[in-house]
């Protein structure tokens, strides 16, 4: 044990003096970094090359981080996509780690960036508390940070999001249509909720709870949730067909769950009485509502998101403030996708970045979410 | 050529190689120190185990620092350190469970129940930090102490009983969180400065975490390897039915373990709840996974019984490093699984495999035979002229103590004649009586009694092989005067302990003098000595005055016979292997110089003793054959031999019919004593004149025999000269 000691406090001294030194290194690099200071507003009449060596300056170069909850479905990937090639485009560099839906994981993830110190940094949020701390920390360290879809306790520079509380209103709405006062025979439903941590699945709910609220013949039978996993909405789903098979509808978070729960419906026969409610607009959305196992979902042009998270992030380096002086949120328009619209051209997204999506509804219009 | 020889030191130069001595030094030098030898002694090392996974883990880290920018950073090692310290604490707590000889699956389980809970009372309950604290501590034991249940109590198998309690723990976490998530999300997070400080603050600029981590292990450590109940943990895991039938509640035991383990992991839980915030009840999914990886990877065997916690913490971190590495390399959660359960399956493939070989691993290169020359032996056939030539002068010795002895290495009599012999199941006989027919043990102390002496007060002085240096005195009380030497500090082996103390005598100042013959093989492998002939023996000195003991000459091949000479200003060590007797002064103008007495003798020198005559008696305990003289010059072949022979039919050095010698204070041989027919004496290891008798002993034989001695030696004892009053009177 002695030998080992010894050994153990070279080390420690080794390491210790390497981590100093790094540190130090990586705290030059970084001041040198921020010496070229965007805080200067150009003036209104500055000529173009000023603009564009301003931009060159203020965004080329600089680095933005991405935190998704986990790769291998097609919203992560797409806004990965978006994110990977207009960082590209902007010659900025651009940096990702997959928590893999781990929430130890995305907290350490978050926390390395934060060490690392990037420019900006764009967070998906497992849950509202998870990070919030973290989160702050980035902001006050000089981080831009950047949400979304899922929002954070912590309310930072950006949001960039489906709007979940309308969404949730439309969902419900929609829902009281099919099922409630005047409809045939039966006004149960069942929620098949995401993750009850999580901001999507709060305020979903926060939309949706006063709409049934005002329709107390609705009656929710299940209120459930499969942590946005498919098989864990299938299993859910069936327990809650077999126990109440003359439900009406089931209203699953987001479509790549809901299709367990789509599935679950139709192998219990039952896909001509069930009509299952969702939200999101990736390629499942599109084929489930083709196969009739979907009823409609909402769409909220996740393609555009990635764009838009860019644009902000380019709009905040420019911006002259300070990360964490500024609370901005956009909104993506809302579009209800079902059997009279679903196989129109660009509807669906596949993760690819290949298609080019333009969400309206049956009319051609682009609407918006019910204040 | 004699100008020279007499000017280098003889107990490197013999008079009989000055011939070949150029050859010889080189052949010995390259033989005497070699890998093999190093691995050997290495391999044996408790801490090698741990070496290799700190090995395992330096090799992470420096890959990992070196492949991944920012790896090193001081923000990154700090929040690397609390991430581990959450790790760790769990680590250690199932490798506790593991040294018990259980697995605890449920921990991961225990990790998110204790966190939510943690979280509620904190949120929703709002009872301040300290109370939580407490109240999830208390969990965590309760937790645990319900695997300990199931596992002592109820008899399940740890593996079932702790997967149901992962389930069960998972499963009240989940319904938690359906009940409570959307009114605690609704809260926000808790903003408490203790709360804070706890998750992410400082002591002293050491990050909260890591302060609870070293205290776990600094206790965690001296609780496994220094307190009793550690040492129950560690016996249970060894042997559960040996540990019961050492009386060991091994019930409690198991269940404290799991206690440990649930405590343990409440800690951690409690850490990461004030850090991280997060009520996901799929926190630490999977957990027990990568805490088993760490504890097989730290070296502790799953098979229990061996393990520490610093072992513990090593794993871990190794594990974290890896985890935190391949995170940011954005290597993916499903590749990052895939590499933890390739390395949980190369490491528990090792990990038996290792258990399973070691021993056998250190026995086959442990043996390191070295370079020995020798002349050609003097004759000893019965015609030969020479005072080696065989005759039968012991085939008729009178039997002592026949059929009750077994295996009197050495013998001694007092002044009142009565008969003092060891025996290898650790007694000391005492024959009395006329004939010598009165026998009984004049006391028991283990080991392998071989050397014995008188000192001036009348203790009968005893070298134990495998104990140390003894003394008993009159009245049969055992005392141990000592077992421990300086050690050498270059030395991997630690020769501190006294492994094989052989022959003694006392000086005339009383300073003990006696013999190791090896440090490098225990008592009962001490003919692989003989197939070394390494120098691996020493002589010691023990001052009775200072109670102190202190190595004299390190590095002789198998010292045994010890005798002070004549005039007391010398020990004569008797070398085995060499067949050689040295001199050593201890007094006078030679002080501390070493010479050759006699050498090149026909047969494996054994005890010496002083004789009546002012001569020197010596046994040798086997003789010599031209094969293994032959052999002792060739290291490889008898390395080879060893490879590939089986043990039983090794050449070893010849144990059989010994002799016993004379040998005069110049060195000259002037007789010697046999038992051609082996029927008395198949092996002599000792004599003793006494009164005109000669007593002789051996390790493997079935008696001490007497022969008279033609030459006047009535009168003389070996015995102190002033008689001690003994208890009893002697009979007949």
């Amino acid at each position: 044990m002695h030998l080992l000691s010894k050994i153990a406090g070279v080390l420690g001294v080794f390491a210790l003096v390497t981590g100093v030194a790094a540190s130090s290194m990586t705290r030059a690099a970084n001041s040198a970094s921020d010496g070229g200071s965007c805080s200067n507003v150009p003036k209104p009449y500055a000529t173009t090359e000023q603009f564009r060596d301003r931009f060159e300056k203020c965004v080329g170069g600089k680095t933005v981080a991405w935190v998704p909850l986990g790769m291998g479905t097609p919203l992560m990937a797409e806004w990965t996509y978006w994110i990977r090639n207009y960082a590209n485009a902007y010659g900025m560099k651009f940096k990702m780690r997959d928590p893999n839906w781990d929430p130890t994981k995305q907290v350490a993830v978050v926390q390395a960036f934060i060490n690392e110190k990037p420019d900006v940094l764009i967070v998906h949020n497992l849950d509202t508390g998870l990070v919030a701390n973290l989160l702050k920390q980035a902001n006050e360290k000089g981080i831009f940070v950047l949400q979304v879809n899922m929002e954070s306790n912590y309310k930072s520079d950006a949001f960039v999001g489906g709007d979940a509380i309308g969404i949730g209103r439309l969902i419900a709405q929609d829902m009281v249509a099919q099922c409630g006062a005047g409809t045939a025979p039966s006004h149960e439903i069942a929620l098949v909720a995401g993750d009850p941590n999580s901001g999507w699945t709060q305020q979903a709910w926060e939309g949706a709870g006063p709409v049934f609220k005002q329709h107390p013949e609705i009656k929710i039978v299940a209120h459930q949730f499969a942590d946005w996993q498919r098989s864990k909405a299938y299993d859910i789903s069936s327990t809650i067909l077999k126990q109440h098979p003359n439900l009406c509808a089931i209203w699953s978070d987001w479509d790549q769950m809901a299709y367990g729960a789509a599935r679950a419906v139709k192998a219990a026969g039952l896909e001509s009485k069930v009509k299952v409610f969702t939200a999101d607009s990736s390629t499942i959305t599109c084929q489930g509502i083709g196969e009739g196992v979907f009823y409609q979902s909402y769409g909220y042009n996740v393609p555009e998101q990635g764009r838009q998270l860019m644009t902000l992030a380019a709009y905040l380096l420019q911006s002259g403030k300070p990360p964490g002086s500024s609370r901005t949120v956009i909104y993506a328009p809302v579009v209800k996708i079902n059997r009279s619209n679903w196989n129109l051209p660009g509807m669906c997204y596949d993760g690819t970045g290949r298609v080019i999506t333009v969400q309206y509804n049956d009319k051609g219009e682009v609407v918006r979410a019910p204040r | 050529m004699e100008a020279m020889a007499a000017t280098v030191d003889a107990t490197r130069w013999p008079r009989t190689w000055v011939a070949s001595r150029r050859r010889d030094r080189w052949k010995e030098l390259r033989w005497r120190s070699s890998v093999q030898l190093v691995l050997g002694e290495l391999l044996e090392k408790q801490w090698m185990e741990p070496a290799i996974s700190l090995a395992v883990l330096i090799g992470v880290t420096t890959c990992f620092m070196m492949a991944v920018p920012g790896m090193g950073a001081f923000d990154n090692v700090i929040s690397t350190l609390r991430e581990l310290s959450e790790f760790a604490l769990v680590a250690i707590g199932m490798a506790i469970v593991v040294i018990s000889g259980g697995i605890d699956l449920s921990v991961g389980s225990m990790f998110a129940l204790n966190n939510y809970v943690a979280l509620l009372l904190g949120l929703i309950v709002g009872l301040p930090m300290w109370l939580t604290t407490l109240a999830v501590l208390l969990l965590g034991c309760v937790m645990g102490a319900s695997n300990g249940v199931l596992v002592a109590y109820l008899k399940a198998k740890p593996f079932l009983a702790t997967m149901v309690t992962l389930l069960v723990y998972r499963g009240i976490t989940n319904l938690l969180d359906e009940h409570f998530s959307m009114s605690i999300a609704a809260k926000g997070a808790i903003q408490d400065r203790f709360w804070s400080w706890f998750g992410t603050g400082d002591v002293l600029a050491v990050p909260t975490a890591i302060v609870v981590l070293v205290m776990t292990v600094l206790i965690g450590h001296v609780m496994l390897s220094r307190s009793r109940l550690g040492w129950h943990i560690t016996a249970v895991g060894a042997s559960r039915k040996a540990a019961r039938h050492a009386g060991i509640d091994v019930e409690r035991v198991l269940l404290l373990s799991y206690v440990f383990s649930g405590f343990l992991t409440a800690a951690a839980a409690m850490l990461y709840a004030a850090r991280v915030n997060s009520l996901s009840p799929y926190t630490a999914l999977g957990m027990e996974f990568a805490v088993l990886t760490a504890v097989v990877l730290g070296g502790i065997s799953l098979a229990g019984g061996n393990g520490t916690v610093p072992r513990a913490l090593i794993g871990a971190a190794t594990i974290s490093i890896l985890s935190k590495g391949l995170l940011l390399m954005n290597v993916g959660g499903e590749t990052y699984t895939l590499i933890q359960a390739v390395i949980l399956l190369v490491v528990v493939g090792t990990d038996i495999k290792w258990a399973k070989n070691r021993a056998k691993a250190i026995q086959k290169i442990y043996i390191n035979p070295t370079y020995l020359y020798f002349e050609p032996a003097p004759g000893i056939a019965p015609d030969a002229e020479s005072p080696f030539a065989i005759n039968n002068r012991l085939s008729n010795s009178f039997p002592i103590g026949l059929g009750v002895v077994e295996g009197p290495e050495d013998v001694v009599l007092d002044s009142q004649a009565r008969l003092y012999t060891g025996d290898r199941r650790g007694w000391i006989w005492r024959f009395s009586g006329v004939n010598f027919d009165k026998a009984e043990i004049f006391a028991k102390i283990g080991g392998m009694p071989l050397g014995l002496q008188w000192d001036n007060d009348g203790n009968l002085v005893i070298c134990v092989g495998g104990m140390g240096l003894y003394s008993v005195d009159p009245q049969g009380r055992v005392t141990k005067l000592t077992d421990e030497t300086n050690r050498t500090w270059y030395r991997l082996k630690d020769d501190s302990r006294l492994r094989l103390a052989d022959d003694l005598d006392i000086a005339s100042d009383g300073k003990i003098y006696f013999s190791e013959a090896s440090v490098r093989f225990e008592a009962h492998d001490w003919i692989e000595d003989g197939l070394e002939g390494r120098r691996n023996g020493r002589l010691i000195c023990y001052d009775p005055a200072t109670k102190t003991t202190r190595t004299v000459l390190k590095r002789l091949v198998f010292p045994n016979g010890i005798a002070v000479s004549h005039d007391g200003n010398s020990v004569l060590i008797g070398q085995t292997w060499l067949c050689r007797i040295l001199r050593y002064w201890i007094s006078g103008p030679k002080k501390s110089k070493t010479e050759v007495f006699v050498d090149n003798l026909p047969g494996y020198v054994d005890n010496i003793n002083r004789a009546s005559d002012g001569n020197y008696w010596v046994a040798l305990v086997g003789i010599r054959s031209p094969a293994f003289d032959l052999a002792y010059a060739h290291p490889r072949f008898r390395r080879r031999m060893m490879k590939r022979v089986p043990r039983d039919e090794w050449l070893y050095p010849s144990m059989n019919n010994g002799c016993i010698i004379k040998v005069a204070e110049n060195g000259r041989v002037l007789e010697s004593y046999w038992d051609p027919t082996g029927n008395s004496h198949a092996t002599v290891t000792s004599m003793r004149e006494h009164d005109g008798y000669l007593y002789i002993g051996g390790l493997n034989n079935n008696r001490v025999g007497r022969i008279e001695l033609a030459e006047a030696g009535r009168g003389y004892s070996a015995a102190p000269a002033e008689p001690v009053v003994y208890p009893e009177r002697l009979e007949g």
